[in-house]
């Protein structure tokens, strides 16, 4: 009998231990560049953020950086002066936190641009259940870097942890900005005001995002092994191949990706912890992210992807515009 | 290796026991030994004491028509081990996958003929060319269970039907690599089995011996393609063909039960 009760409880621990973790703090060093970048993002005269971009890109030169930043980080700060240069409305940083991770796609930056400002992007969101967004200006001319920053407002609603629906207004931003590793992508957007979900008091107090794209070379990354592969495959339909197509991806020339998002978010009756929620907003970016690749490569003649030049030895970067995607 | 070899032991163990179980009390009835009440059968009540006859040592034993099921109602406890092996759905094709074991536990309340329990259970299958011991498969389900029984003297033959949590995933550690796939509600369980009173020989009163068989199929749910600890995990609706599809399972397994 005590036999059978120890089993249980060792059982259902394992279950408890299981559960989500925290992920670990980014580096001071990233979360200081993230919060730079976010707020210089609209900044008259790009010198500042070219600096920041091009310490951001050497900090992901790390290949163990990157490798940690793919799994993501907690982000704890943003400055209060970041808020301040967005809109006329008063905003607080308190009460904020954030996570930041890096995902590495096998397509150009600027096919990434161009699906991220198409006028039909919210086709391919299937979790919302509005996405209306409307540019200023035409966007057409940004994924080709013919104009060099574009803006839209946007009205959508989705269920919030696939629970609550929130109806949400945001800005966002778009900017290209050519450094001495070549041209990055910035993306920016912000909640325009709290939103109140429609059940269980939740309340989005507060979103503010930035997203990075910049051309990337090929990283050092083991293969799999063939046995894994296989098993993997066998158990889970096509895991194997995915796996592989996720190494090649890193280990070859394409884009990195960094987003960084910090929310205030009430939870109300909902008992979700807080690590659930970094560790679904992780996952979001990633799935997100996968979900823009998988389209890139089901639609590759709506944004085509020049050849891919990069080499694996930064000393060789050629800093002309049209090193990585000519 | 030294758990499956346990299991094997434990299977063989079981059957010799089923088969020997089985013959006594056979034999008991067949020589017209006296039936307590002829209802109990059909009307258990728990509580009912079997039958039982003095033996030539002076020791107890339950005699013939022995309603097993009036000792096993109400409130159970139970755990075990087994052997599985991998069934092949589409895409998944069972490849490098050879049979491995488990362990379950489970608690299940039971009344009439019916039972309804809440089983939990964790498996790993043998991984081929996988020298080294870099390569894991495991998988886990914990699922409510409705089962029914069927009482034939000393033996209590059951059928369930069960739907809930299940997890499959392959991990290869130095690459930190992962292949899951997690559902809440669709994976399905059919089980099948027998429980064999364990008291006659020797054991406590309420101790039963379960031998089962499970089939266990999975679909749906959220799949994760990890590579260096990191990677998407995506649902169904994001997947393509071959992408949805999951290994299912047949299992052998034994428990030792305890009734309260």
């Amino acid at each position: 009998m005590r036999f059978l009760l120890s089993f249980f409880l060792i059982v259902y621990a394992f279950g408890a231990l299981t559960g989500c973790n925290n992920p670990p703090t980014a580096p001071k060093d990233l979360e200081s560049l993230l919060g730079f970048l976010f707020e210089r993002m609209d900044d008259d005269d790009p010198e500042a953020l070219t600096t920041g971009l091009e310490n951001l890109y050497d900090w992901f030169q790390d290949d163990a950086q990157l490798g940690d930043a793919r799994e993501g980080f907690l982000v704890k700060n943003l400055p209060a002066s970041a808020l301040a240069v967005l809109d006329d409305k008063e905003r607080s940083a308190s009460g904020l936190e954030g996570i930041t991770v890096a995902t590495k796609s096998p397509y150009c930056s600027r096919a990434i641009a161009g699906l991220l400002t198409w006028e039909d992007f919210g086709s391919i969101l299937d979790n919302f259940t509005l996405y209306e967004r409307t540019f200023r200006t035409d966007p057409t001319c940004f994924g080709e870097r013919a104009c060099t920053q574009v803006e839209a407002d946007s009205h959508t609603r989705s269920a919030w942890a696939g629970l609550v629906e929130m109806e949400s207004k945001y800005t966002i931003q778009f900017r290209w900005v050519e450094t001495k590793y070549g041209w990055m992508m910035l993306q920016r957007f912000w909640l325009k005001d709290p939103v109140p979900g429609d059940s269980f008091d939740v309340r989005m107090n507060a979103n503010y995002y930035i997203g990075i794209v910049m051309d990337d070379g090929g990283r050092a990354a083991k293969p799999i092994s063939p046995a894994f592969r296989r098993a993997a495959n066998g158990a889970v339909g096509q895991t194997g191949r995915d796996i592989d197509a996720q190494q090649e991806a890193l280990s070859r020339a394409g884009s990195l990706r960094i987003h960084a998002n910090w929310f205030n978010v009430d939870t109300g009756v909902i008992p979700i912890p807080d690590e659930t929620i970094r560790s679904t907003l992780i996952s979001n970016q990633i799935n997100d992210s996968t979900r823009h690749d998988n389209w890139l490569g089901d639609n590759p003649e709506q944004f085509p992807c020049p050849q891919l030049m990069m080499s694996t030895d930064d000393d060789s970067v050629d800093q002309s515009d049209d090193r990585a995607d000519p | 290796m030294r758990l499956l070899f346990c299991t094997v032991w434990v299977l063989i163990a079981g059957l010799g026991i089923s088969t020997s179980l089985a013959n006594p009390a056979q034999e008991a009835a067949h020589d017209g030994a006296t039936q307590t009440d002829s209802d109990a059968s059909s009307q258990p009540e728990k509580g009912t004491k079997p039958a039982v006859e003095a033996t030539s040592s002076g020791q107890k034993r339950p005699v013939g028509d022995v309603d097993v099921a009036a000792h096993r109602k109400g409130f159970q406890l139970y755990g075990g081990l087994g052997l599985k092996t991998c069934i092949p759905d589409g895409a998944a094709d069972c490849s490098n996958t050879y049979p491995g074991t488990f362990i379950s536990t489970g608690m299940e309340y039971r009344f009439w003929y019916l039972g309804i329990a809440l089983d939990f259970d964790l498996g790993r299958y043998l991984v081929a060319e996988d020298d080294d011991f870099d390569v894991s498969s495991l998988s886990m389900h914990l699922m409510p269970v409705l089962k029914a029984y069927y009482p034939l003297k000393s033996l209590d033959v059951f059928v369930g039907f069960g739907m809930g949590y299940g997890q499959q995933w392959v991990t290869e550690d130095s690459s930190r690599s992962e292949a899951s796939w997690t559902t809440f509600w669709r994976a399905m369980k059919v089980t099948a089995g027998v429980g064999l009173d364990l008291e006659p020989y020797g054991l406590p009163a309420g101790f039963t011996l379960d031998l089962n068989a499970d089939l266990l199929m999975h679909s749906g749910g959220t799949r994760c393609a990890k590579y260096g600890g990191a990677g998407p995990c995506l649902d169904e609706k994001d997947l393509k063909g071959g992408q949805n599809d999951v290994a299912d399972q047949i299992r052998l397994g034994s428990a030792l039960r305890y009734s309260f």
